[in-house]
């Protein structure tokens, strides 16, 4: 089988980026997810480092340096990564899935379909790329404020010193786990709520059902992602 | 000229400023039948087809605008400027001044009536400008028997090939050809 053929289930909804309703469509989205929830998770994060470091100092009476060495393992290599995929999920999963639950049911999926336009690579490719990619970008927002955050409290008013020492904190291992799993965990919430809400029945009752079922199904995929590469990093 | 094969006797031709009948024994086979051509001609002709089916054809989540504009615009049919100038000209046709032009354009098409509905599939194939035009009975009926929609509908088939899909025969023959594609051939 040559390379084209095996790749082609990934690189032929992709190749509709040259659409441009397809380019909106997908910037529609990271908008959506991503850019909305900004200042929430931004918040999160910020809190998440301030409650780690305390909890750290107060409980364990870890030296500064060394907690926020383990605030940066904790926060990129686990918790950034798994907050930001259920803040997804809980914000734009069950959005997805309600939105594409309703197209189905009214028949508009059909539609498209005998537009010439292949849902596909008008609908599907652009909510499962546009979710990844905000999940990758929300779950830097959080890791990087929760180190913000972190070093903040941790330091006070000696905080320049510990910003300018980052890079004894912050590896690039650490970086290619956090941006890693958030890629997978996007993937996984954003094909996951896509199934859903295509997978319904002809009635408009369905609708409601396929939001609560993309926000479960899509927390047992994260939960069941973050187990695998658990295991497979022991 | 268009090819489409939807009988195993092969392809039909179908010719531009023809109109064209196709049976099907019941409705929903007639949906069907409708899908496959739609699937065929759209793979073979992209860009030059227009498909106006009496339920729905719009998309809920765009506004009527980026609705009516939508296949013309994904298959690079023209700029954008010069799709908005056929918008606003397809509604004056329609006799729809400039103020209630701006309205349509950015309501959701939740808000509108199902006869306001029809009128706009008709808009949207005259964005296209399409060579080929497949119609379902219902829209075909309601075309036909409608004096403002009627004559839009002459005007863009006299440069398109029209075929309509229903079950049984037409409520109006206005100039049809039987295609015979009933269920022995399909």
């Amino acid at each position: 089988m040559r390379l084209a053929q095996l790749f082609a289930p990934i690189t032929t909804p992709l190749a509709g980026l040259r659409h441009q309703p397809v380019r909106r469509v997908l910037l529609r989205q990271i908008y959506f997810t991503g850019n909305e929830a900004v200042f929430l998770v931004l918040a999160i994060g910020f809190a998440l480092g301030a409650i780690v470091i305390s909890l750290l100092h107060g409980q364990y009476g870890q030296s500064r340096d060394a907690s926020l060495r383990l605030l940066a393992s904790l926060s990129f290599k686990e918790i950034s990564p798994l907050l930001a995929a259920i803040i997804l999920v809980a914000r734009s999963s069950s959005a997805v899935a309600s939105e594409l639950a309703t197209m189905q049911v009214h028949g508009e999926i059909r539609s498209l379909f005998r537009m010439g336009i292949p849902p596909g690579t008008y609908l599907i490719m652009p909510r499962v790329l546009g979710m990844t990619i905000a999940c990758v970008g929300l779950t830097l927002y959080i890791a990087l404020m929760s180190q913000a955050g972190g070093t903040l409290f941790s330091a006070g008013t000696d905080v320049t010193y510990e910003i300018l020492a980052i890079d004894r904190i912050m590896r690039i291992d650490l970086m290619l786990t956090c941006l890693g799993k958030a890629f997978v965990f996007g993937l996984g919430c954003s094909l996951t709520a896509c199934y859903v809400g295509l997978r319904v029945g002809p009635y408009v009752t369905d609708i409601p059902k396929a939001s609560s079922r993309a926000v479960m199904r899509g927390l047992f995929v994260i939960f069941l992602i973050e187990t695998a590469w658990t295991l497979c990093t022991i | 000229m268009y090819d489409l094969t939807l009988a195993p006797t092969g392809p039909i031709r179908l010719e531009p400023g023809q109109r064209y009948w196709c049976a099907a024994p019941t409705r929903a086979e007639a949906e069907t039948l409708l899908d496959l051509a739609a699937g065929l001609v759209q793979l073979n002709y992209p860009g030059r087809v227009a498909v106006l089916e009496s339920n729905g054809g719009l998309l809920s989540n765009l506004r009527v605008w980026e609705n009516l504009i939508l296949p013309a615009w994904y298959q690079k049919i023209a700029p954008l400027p010069e799709l908005e100038a056929r918008f606003v000209t397809a509604l004056q046709r329609l006799g729809i001044g400039d103020t209630e032009v701006e309205r349509i354009a950015t309501a959701l098409p939740v808000t509108l009536e199902r006869d306001r509905k029809r009128m706009l599939l008709l808009v949207r194939a005259a964005i296209l400008r399409p060579g080929l035009m497949l119609l379902d009975q219902d829209m075909w009926g309601h075309c036909a028997r409608s004096a403002l929609l009627r004559p839009v509908l002459d005007e863009l088939s006299a440069n398109a090939a029209v075929l309509v899909i229903g079950q049984g025969a037409p409520e109006q023959a206005w100039g049809l050809h039987d295609l015979t594609l009933t269920p022995e051939t399909t």
